[in-house]
């Protein structure tokens, strides 16, 4: 046997073949190092890869976030920058890291605690207990088999068992909310006077030089916004609909073929037994008063009269007597569940117990009116919806025409109006800013001035509702440029003044300090001055509605030591100010937060634990971040 | 019948190998079976134990949501039974916060001292020593802040240590180092971080006159 094998083994055949399975082990798996299966990572985390397809997914969540937090003025342009891409990556990123560190520290979750956990949900409960077909149904759902869902659940766990341990234990101290109340309530002695600038423009010159220099320096302050003019043609369905004529017949033989569509509101005839029951009735009575309801309709059902039946036991002393009946309605008049049950039986059918506010009703539908409406009462409707059908059905032939042919004849726009019977308007240079009449639509305007658009001038499809196509051609561009001097001279003189004005102001301000340091009053100083000294009195941090700003930032900005101290400020008008403070009074330190308060504090405090923490984790690891993939 | 007399002398050769490596390669086999099982058996308890540890730290927080009287007792148990794991840093920072809220300044700060003396995850350490700062603050401890916090590499966290820094110097009346403190917190401090407190500790301990502002 061995012999045998030793013999054949010389043959070329055996060569082959060995080489061939040498072959197939050598290069087993081989497109795994060399990457030939994978996308690229858009980052990696020591040896963890976010995958393209991870960023992808994260990316659409958090445009579905914006969306549905935003409705219709979600902008996607706002939420398709570079640095939106770069946050989302970060946190997954976050995330990785975070993942990585409950696996280092030796976090563990086991099946038997992602078991309870499952067992839990209200969503597999079934009759108040677990249901295993309601979870299967749920992985099915979800694509997902159960190992994948457990680990799935055991990283949520495991998130937030690190993240409760770091930021729900944040804390404030009481140290630290009285010292943040004797600052917050600090209050300072304010007095200032202050040196009006205005005054000082008229005894300015500025100089050509000056202008040109200031010009120079400051040129991307002077930028004109971009500028575009466009072709375009307008085709919806509300101006086709103008446009139709439909004739008196056409309305009367659409009538009398659809004569059931036009009836007037349904109104129905029901009778009740109502067993009254407060709305916070507890549980006990609650079912006691139920389980009555439910015997009452058992002997409904089993042919006792409804009427003899509600005589007995109606509580309801409006219609008892009537042997529960309460005569026709429409909806909108009773309370909604009882409508609700109402308008969701046939005719002759008898309803389950239903809770409303006075408790449980038992319902017998007795009657249903449709009446069809007079043909004079409807035909303006009529003619309304034949229009609108022509001009739906008009719509999507003209629209699915025009996109065509747009992009056929790429940038010839009036073989694509004739086409359609439309005129080609025309909307002169506008910006981004002041569009006119249809630019102002969001999505129209963004696709102007895209930038692609804006250098092809192509013919470009914008569907700006179900409704309502627009085709445009760009027909000039302007871009963004330095505005020339001749059209900025006079803003230039106004602030090359006005910064003088207040420079010089500043200069009084100055000096006005010196007179006070050599001994001067400071309401004499003032009269030197030609101004007036204010006692503003005592104000906290806070008082910004009371002081001006600037004022304010000023003294609080002020030494406290060796006072009165002074010092200059400019007020948010131009003018200048010298500021004093002769007095300072801490706060008084007390704990005055609300519970509300200090939670969100310490949710704050602990959040940025939470942060702090994956920041340092990031210290020990390797991460690659390939932002020129993010897209 | 060449081939034959071959075979019998390969078989010879390793009847006599047998039985000379035979004991030993048996022993061998036995020994590295018994190592792995060994080895599994202890990977399994060590998971059984970080599981149970993660049962019971689940616990403590359902303990802690709905405001349960057992809460601080479940702690304290994870931080003794499980005191190896990370679970039990969790426990005791938790812990921290419950006698916090109770003024039991020592019984926070024992808690805070006892992670950083036992636990491996250095990130967690900066943590409670930032918090352990806080309590000290509390409890008038300042001089004893600055030495705890002499030595230590700050790393991400300059802005919380310098913070609290200022916060003790300012309490030891030395408002020249609060200040030089404050200074470093604030240039240090990442854009999402409110720094408006510390700006105004900061501005609260400006000095000289100033005849120009802004």
């Amino acid at each position: 046997m061995l012999q045998s094998i030793r013999d054949r083994s010389q043959g070329w055949i055996v060569y082959t073949i060995v080489g061939l399975i040498v072959l197939t082990f050598a290069l087993w798996g081989v497109q795994e190092y060399l990457g030939l299966n994978e996308q690229p990572a858009v980052a990696t985390v020591d040896d963890v890869k976010i995958t393209q397809n991870q960023y992808q997914r994260a990316l659409q969540q958090q445009r579905q976030r914006f969306q549905s937090m935003l409705g219709s003025n979600y902008d996607p342009s706002l939420f398709d920058t570079p640095a939106v891409r770069r946050n989302i990556l970060e946190e997954l990123i976050n995330d990785a890291v975070l993942m990585k560190f409950v696996e280092d520290s030796g976090m563990r979750v086991g099946e038997k605690q992602i078991a309870q956990m499952i067992v839990s949900f209200p969503q597999f409960q079934q009759d108040g207990k677990f249901s295993d077909a309601l979870f299967e149904n749920y992985l099915i759902t979800q694509g997902l088999d159960q190992e994948n869902f457990f680990y799935r659940l055991a990283n949520d766990i495991k998130r937030e068992q690190v993240f409760k341990g770091v930021a729900s234990s944040a804390f404030k101290t009481e140290y630290s909310q009285i010292r943040e109340s004797k600052l917050l309530g600090q209050k300072r002695d304010i007095g200032y006077m202050v040196f009006n600038s205005s005054d000082n423009i008229n005894k300015i010159d500025v100089t050509d030089e000056q202008i040109n220099e200031y010009y120079s320096s400051h040129g991307n302050e002077f930028m004109s916004q971009e500028e575009v003019s466009v072709d375009y043609i307008d085709l919806s369905m509300q101006q086709l609909a103008k446009q139709i004529t439909v004739s008196n017949k056409e309305v009367r033989d659409f009538y009398e073929q659809n004569k059931s569509l036009y009836v007037a509101e349904e109104r129905r005839r029901a009778s009740h037994i109502l067993l009254e029951l407060s709305p916070d009735a507890n549980e006990a009575t609650e079912i006691a008063v139920k389980d009555k309801a439910e015997n009452i309709l058992e002997r409904a059902k089993a042919g006792e009269s409804f009427e003899a039946l509600a005589k007995e036991f109606s509580q309801d002393p409006g219609s008892a007597q009537q042997g529960g009946d309460l005569g026709y309605f429409t909806t909108g008049v009773m309370t909604k569940p009882f409508e609700e049950a109402v308008f969701g039986l046939d005719e002759g059918e008898i309803s389950q117990p239903v809770r409303t506010e006075f408790g449980f009703h038992i319902i017998k539908l007795t009657g249903i009116q449709r009446e069809e409406k007079a043909f004079d009462e409807v035909k303006d409707k009529v003619r309304q919806e034949l229009k609108r059908r022509e001009a739906e059905r008009q719509y999507y032939d003209l629209s699915e025409r025009m996109a065509n042919i747009a992009y056929e004849t790429v940038d010839n726009i009036e073989v694509v109006a004739d086409e359609v019977g439309l005129n080609v308007q025309t909307t002169g240079l506008f910006t981004r800013n002041d569009p006119p009449g249809i630019m102002a639509d969001k999505k129209l305007r963004e696709t102007v001035f895209n930038r692609d658009v804006l250098e092809n001038r192509h013919n470009e499809v914008v569907e700006l509702g179900p409704e309502h196509t627009v085709v445009f051609r760009v027909t000039q561009y302007n871009p963004a440029r330095v505005k020339p001097l001749s059209a900025v001279r006079d803003q230039i003189v106004k602030t090359i003044k006005r910064n003088r004005a207040t420079e010089m102001s500043r200069q009084d301000a100055q000096a006005a300090i010196v007179s006070i340091r050599e001994g001067k009053s400071p309401s004499s100083v003032a009269k030197d001055y030609d101004t007036k000294w204010i006692d503003k009195g005592l104000h906290t941090r806070m008082d910004a509605g009371k002081v001006d700003r600037n004022l304010l930032q000023a003294a609080f900005t002020l030494a406290k030591t060796d006072l009165p101290t002074y010092s200059v400020t400019t007020l948010s008008n131009g003018d200048s100010a010298v500021v004093s403070v002769t007095e300072v009074i801490d706060g008084e330190g007390s704990l005055i937060k609300s519970d509300e308060q200090l939670t969100r504090e310490q949710q704050q405090a602990g959040a940025l634990a939470f942060q702090m923490l994956i920041e340092h984790l990031k210290l020990d690891m390797d991460i690659v971040r390939n932002n020129e993939l993010l897209q | 019948m060449e081939h034959l007399q071959h075979e019998e002398e390969q078989l010879e050769r390793v009847r006599q190998w047998w039985e000379k490596n035979g004991k030993a390669l048996i022993a061998g086999v036995i020994v590295a079976i018994i190592a792995a099982l060994g080895a599994q058996y202890w990977l399994k308890e060590q998971r059984n134990y970080n599981e149970t540890a993660s049962v019971e730290y689940s616990r403590l927080l359902q303990a802690i949501e709905a405001g349960d009287e057992s809460a601080p007792g479940l702690a304290e148990r994870i931080s003794q039974d499980y005191g190896d794991t990370v679970y039990a840093s969790y426990a005791a920072l938790l812990r921290a916060r419950m006698a916090v809220e109770n003024k039991q300044w020592p019984v926070a700060a024992n808690q805070l001292q006892w992670l950083i003396d036992n636990s491996d995850e250095s990130g967690l350490i900066h943590l409670a020593r930032i918090r352990l700062a806080r309590v000290m603050l509390e409890q008038g401890q300042a001089e004893a802040l600055l030495d705890m916090l002499a030595e230590v590499e700050a790393e991400v966290f300059v802005t919380d240590y310098a913070e609290l820094r200022g916060d003790a110097y300012f309490e030891l009346g030395k408002p020249d180092k609060a200040r030089e403190a404050y200074t470093e917190a604030l240039a240090a401090a990442s854009l999402q971080r409110n720094t408006r407190l510390l700006q105004i500790k900061l501005d609260d301990l400006a000095v000289g006159a100033k005849d120009t502002a802004q």
